[in-house]
């Protein structure tokens, strides 16, 4: 356990929020990243649903256990999750508030090609998807956040590239 | 070909984000325009978002969001700090009602909607106000405020609401303080199975007597609760039943909403009051709250 994280830990204990919000904050971009790659709709909900369950869940926070940004966004994919179950919506909308990319990758209609597809993905396949490709977390970190084994992570994600695969065609490998 | 790796780490390098809300810790403290806190009823809408903005850091950014400064300067509370600094106020919601206690002037009781802030009913309770002094449980019967009430100053509004709020299909009415405590007036009952198939069957009545009519004329009045009785119905029976969400704040847990457990999760949370918040010549500070919430919203979004 480093210096850092035991620092953490009694931040994440203290009794303000000021010393809460102290500790959120490093990780703050990444758990709203998370949240509006996630979400489809109010990814605001989720992300102060997710804030609010970090401070009520705050004492069970163990640096042994794992990182701090990876403790909060692992509340940020449950939060996801527990919205996508609870509206329910149909995966196959693609998000009506994607900001389209400056240059495109290789045109307009690939890339949002692309978002769409990741938009069809499963839960568990779009969060590791996610985490592992859009916010940049080691597979290893992808599992601690998930809950899961390395292993399970990386046939995760690629089941989700075959999909992405199937879905943009054959012009993609 | 293209390799659906290279794809996605290029689309995530081009991808934007937008601006995280900003994330800093609120306390608050509303002053009221007036003494009398019937004039509370008015303030509901803007009371319900500052009640968000206490539930935690994150919500700040949502009453900012929405913030209508057009609001009717009548209807609104004379000011609201957020860790000293003036906070926005909100416009209306359009299907709010509340009830305030004349005799405990820190308490104000806000239920919203469906409409207002979702589709799932009495789901939608979203936020109460309350004071610090969870002891201080009185008798709300005399609010008597209807929505034909004329001089309920957020008359029509009440009448909007009260055409909309349903729980799993069944009209409900809008919640006053005895719904939402609940009817104890048979708790001080002898124990044992007769006394408990007393109070079941009180209760089923009073539920059924009070059941919404939309075309009546008045709202159905419970009975008030009896003095040191506890709550007739647990609140995971009243969640079950009317879908309440968990929320815990100060006095609720008193009146049987709240877990005594929840409510010592995180007491700084739900109990976040200002500990002078007596009424003080004209106008009186409110403590914060404590409901952390999923979603409150405006109607029109």
């Amino acid at each position: 356990v480093s210096l850092d994280d035991r620092t953490a830990r009694e931040i994440a204990m203290g009794s303000t929020t000021a010393d809460f919000t102290a500790w959120v904050a490093p990780h703050w971009t990444s758990m709203s990243r998370l949240a509006h790659r996630l979400v489809i709709g109010d990814w605001e909900d989720v992300l102060q649903e997710a804030l609010g369950a970090a401070w009520r869940k705050r004492a069970q926070f163990d640096p042994v256990r794992g990182s701090a940004r990876n403790w909060l966004l692992a509340i940020t994919a449950d939060q996801a999750t527990k919205q996508a179950r609870r509206f329910n919506r149909a995966r196959s909308e693609p998000r009506a508030d994607l900001t389209p990319a400056a240059p495109p990758i290789t045109d307009l209609a690939d890339q949002l090609d692309l978002r769409t597809s990741v938009a069809r993905l499963t839960t568990r396949q779009r969060t590791a998807v996610t985490l592992h490709y859009y916010l940049g977390l080691p597979v290893a970190d992808v599992a601690e956040v998930m809950g899961c084994a390395p292993g399970t992570v990386k046939s995760t994600l690629s089941d989700a590239r075959s999909r992405l695969r199937t879905d943009l065609g054959e012009n993609y490998r | 070909m293209t390799d659906i790796e290279t794809l996605l780490r290029a689309d995530a390098e081009r991808y934007t984000y937008p601006q995280p809300p900003p994330l800093q810790p609120a306390m608050i403290a509303v002053t009221a325009p007036h003494r009398h806190p019937s004039r509370w009823l008015a303030t509901a809408a803007t009371i319900l978002i500052v009640a968000a903005v206490a539930a935690g850091p994150v919500l700040l950014h949502r009453a900012a969001k929405h913030a209508n400064p057009a609001a009717n300067t009548q209807q609104v509370p004379k000011s609201i700090t957020v860790n000293g600094q003036p906070a926005p106020l909100l416009g209306e919601l359009s299907w709010t009602y509340a009830i305030t206690d004349p005799a405990d002037p820190r308490t104000i009781y806000v239920y919203a909607a469906s409409a207002g802030l979702g589709n799932c009913g009495p789901h939608s309770l979203r936020a109460f106000v309350t004071g610090t002094d969870d002891d201080a449980v009185s008798d709300l019967a005399g609010a008597g405020r209807t929505a034909d009430d004329p001089r309920h100053p957020n008359r029509d509004r009440s009448r909007r609401y009260s055409n909309v709020a349903t729980c799993r299909g069944e009209a409900v009415p809008p919640l006053g303080a005895e719904w939402l405590r609940g009817p104890c007036s048979a708790m001080d009952a002898a124990s044992g199975r007769r006394a408990r198939r007393e109070r079941r069957l009180h209760r089923r009545d009073v539920y059924r007597s009070a059941r919404w009519d939309p075309d009546a004329a008045e709202l159905p009045v419970l009975p008030a609760r009896i003095a040191g009785a506890g709550p007739a119905v647990s609140h995971h029976q009243r969640n079950h039943r009317y879908g309440l969400p968990e929320f815990a704040a100060g006095s609720l847990r008193h009146r049987g909403m709240v877990s005594r457990r929840s409510v010592n999760a995180a007491p700084d949370v739900f109990r976040c009051s200002p500990p002078d918040s007596r009424p003080t010549g004209d106008s009186r500070e409110v403590g914060a709250i404590v409901l952390v919430s999923r979603s409150i919203r405006p109607a029109q979004r």
